[in-house]
């Protein structure tokens, strides 16, 4: 007889609301269905109350985890749209923050992944080399999440030769530490019972569902945003992370070696980052309409710009990854065991404040 | 924005994603506008890093048809737009009925033009 059981939108592995009606017979789910609203704040619907270089700050609130790239993303549509090109020097620190910002989000991920597998001692781990990315961004930006350092025209901060080289040694300790607690993620016994087969989606599928991010590349498909060299990208040399699991174990495993991507990419950028100005001044009012995509932590995030000639826009659409994920997800957990379906969740790295803005 | 966008009839669509899907397009999403006279909805398909947008204009009180009978992962953005503009989409996989984002005490569209909003419902 099917039973339907309420997952969420409290729930020990979610750190944020998402509430899941799962249709269960004896311990297998036969139906997920996915109820959201708990945290939208109706943040597209300011652009009529804050003008174009406000909206900065907006965006960069859509999501708690990678809001210097949502910030980033903005500004390079409001660039477009107004035709500035912002100095190579604004451009490759942009590249330094967002890759900072993607091992975090990583690091973040493995340790609630650790969590969720009851893994207690990896989790504070993870925790731990988190740590000292978060006193990068402090001492590089003020902050620890919302780092605010994009403007319209470029950033506005800069990193001088002593910040670089503490960067670079900082780098070098999360190296050492993500190595330590990489085999144990790869080759615990318990990690590998918790993930492996289980969330398959295969190729096929996470395409026709438009999955996206470690989600679709853990499927097997090479689709990294970043290919398309935006901004200081097209400077770096750069290969997508890729596994052919389709499973929580290739999920988890695409995020882990994107990590150690995220450290080449960054010193990378700061070996190559040119001299000069860090912003442009920006006048005049955005016209028209621009679509410009980015690789966040989750995937591809998407923005949709459209001004005309006054200050405040007339829209702005943000659509982020794991709203993306979210049928693929409902297409993972049909005929998982019921105790698997936090691992399976967790597994396309929800971010719920992103999806509902 | 222009050259990679291509205009069609809202009795057209289903047929275009049909073919799109063919093709192997992935679905990336749907943005909708009031423009203050009608809505308009932008479908975006990526192929190979390259993104195609297709646009449809809709009067506020035509229901749309439903491109999750193709593409079953429109589901999130078709309620939302449902949710946000009050546009309606015909033969939806999983309708929330206005319900996906919003809670139940929101009566208005949030995103819809001032001028044209009605308290619920269509004109």
């Amino acid at each position: 007889m099917a039973t339907v059981i309420p997952f969420g939108p409290q729930h020990p592995v979610l750190p944020e609301p998402i509430h899941l009606k799962l249709v269960v017979e004896d311990e297998v789910v036969q139906q997920a269905v996915p109820a959201l609203g708990f945290v939208h704040r109706g943040l597209e619907s300011l652009v009529d109350v804050r003008d174009f270089h406000q909206m900065v700050q907006v965006t960069e609130r859509v999501c708690g985890i990678c809001s210097m790239i949502h910030a980033a993303v903005y500004c390079q549509c409001i660039e477009e749209l107004m035709g500035v090109e912002i100095p190579p020097r604004g451009a490759m620190l942009r590249v330094v923050w967002s890759e900072l910002h993607r091992l975090h989000s990583h690091l973040l991920w493995l340790g609630l992944a650790a969590d969720a597998f009851g893994f207690e001692a990896l989790f504070m781990q993870s925790m731990r080399i988190r740590e000292i990315i978060m006193d990068v961004m402090e001492k590089t930006a003020g902050n620890r999440v919302i780092i605010s350092v994009n403007v319209v025209g470029g950033v506005r901060r800069d990193l001088d030769s002593e910040q670089q080289k503490w960067i670079l040694a900082q780098l070098d300790r999360v190296q050492t530490g993500l190595q330590r607690i990489s085999s144990a993620f790869l080759n615990e016994y318990t990690v590998q019972q918790r993930s492996k087969g289980i969330g398959a989606l295969n190729r096929d599928k996470a395409l026709e569902l438009g999955a996206v991010g470690p989600t679709l590349r853990g499927s097997g498909v090479a689709q990294d945003i970043r290919m398309l060299g935006y901004g200081g990208y097209s400077e770096l040399e750069f290969e997508p992370v890729v596994e052919q699991g389709g499973d929580s174990y290739s999920r988890m495993k695409v995020r882990l070696r994107e990590a150690f991507q995220s450290i080449a990419l960054v010193r990378q950028a700061l070996g190559k980052l040119p001299e000069g100005e860090i912003a442009v001044k920006v006048k005049g009012r955005p016209e028209g309409e621009v679509i410009q995509r980015v690789e966040q932590p989750r995937g591809e995030l998407l923005y949709y710009v459209r001004g005309s000639g006054k200050k405040n826009l007339d829209r702005l659409r943000i659509r982020t990854p794991t709203n993306a994920n979210i049928a693929p997800l409902l297409a993972m957990i049909p005929g998982c065991e019921l105790a698997d379906v936090p691992v399976i969740v967790l597994s396309i790295d929800p971010c719920i404040s992103c999806t509902e803005r | 924005m222009s050259d990679d966008t291509t205009r069609i009839a809202a009795k057209d669509l289903l047929g275009t994603m049909k073919s799109v899907k063919a093709q192997g397009y992935r679905f990336v999403g749907i943005t909708a506008r009031d423009t203050g006279e009608r809505m308009e909805l932008l479908y975006h398909l990526d192929l190979d890093f390259a993104l195609h947008t297709y646009r449809v204009d809709v009067p506020y009180a035509l229901a749309v048809p439903s491109v999750t009978s193709i593409y079953f992962c429109a589901l999130v953005y078709e309620n939302e737009i449902k949710d946000q503009f009050g546009l309606e989409f015909e033969g939806l996989a999983l309708d929330f009925e206005g319900r996906y984002l919003m809670d139940q005490e929101v009566t208005s569209f949030p995103l819809r033009h001032p001028k044209t909003i009605p308290a619920k419902g269509g004109e």
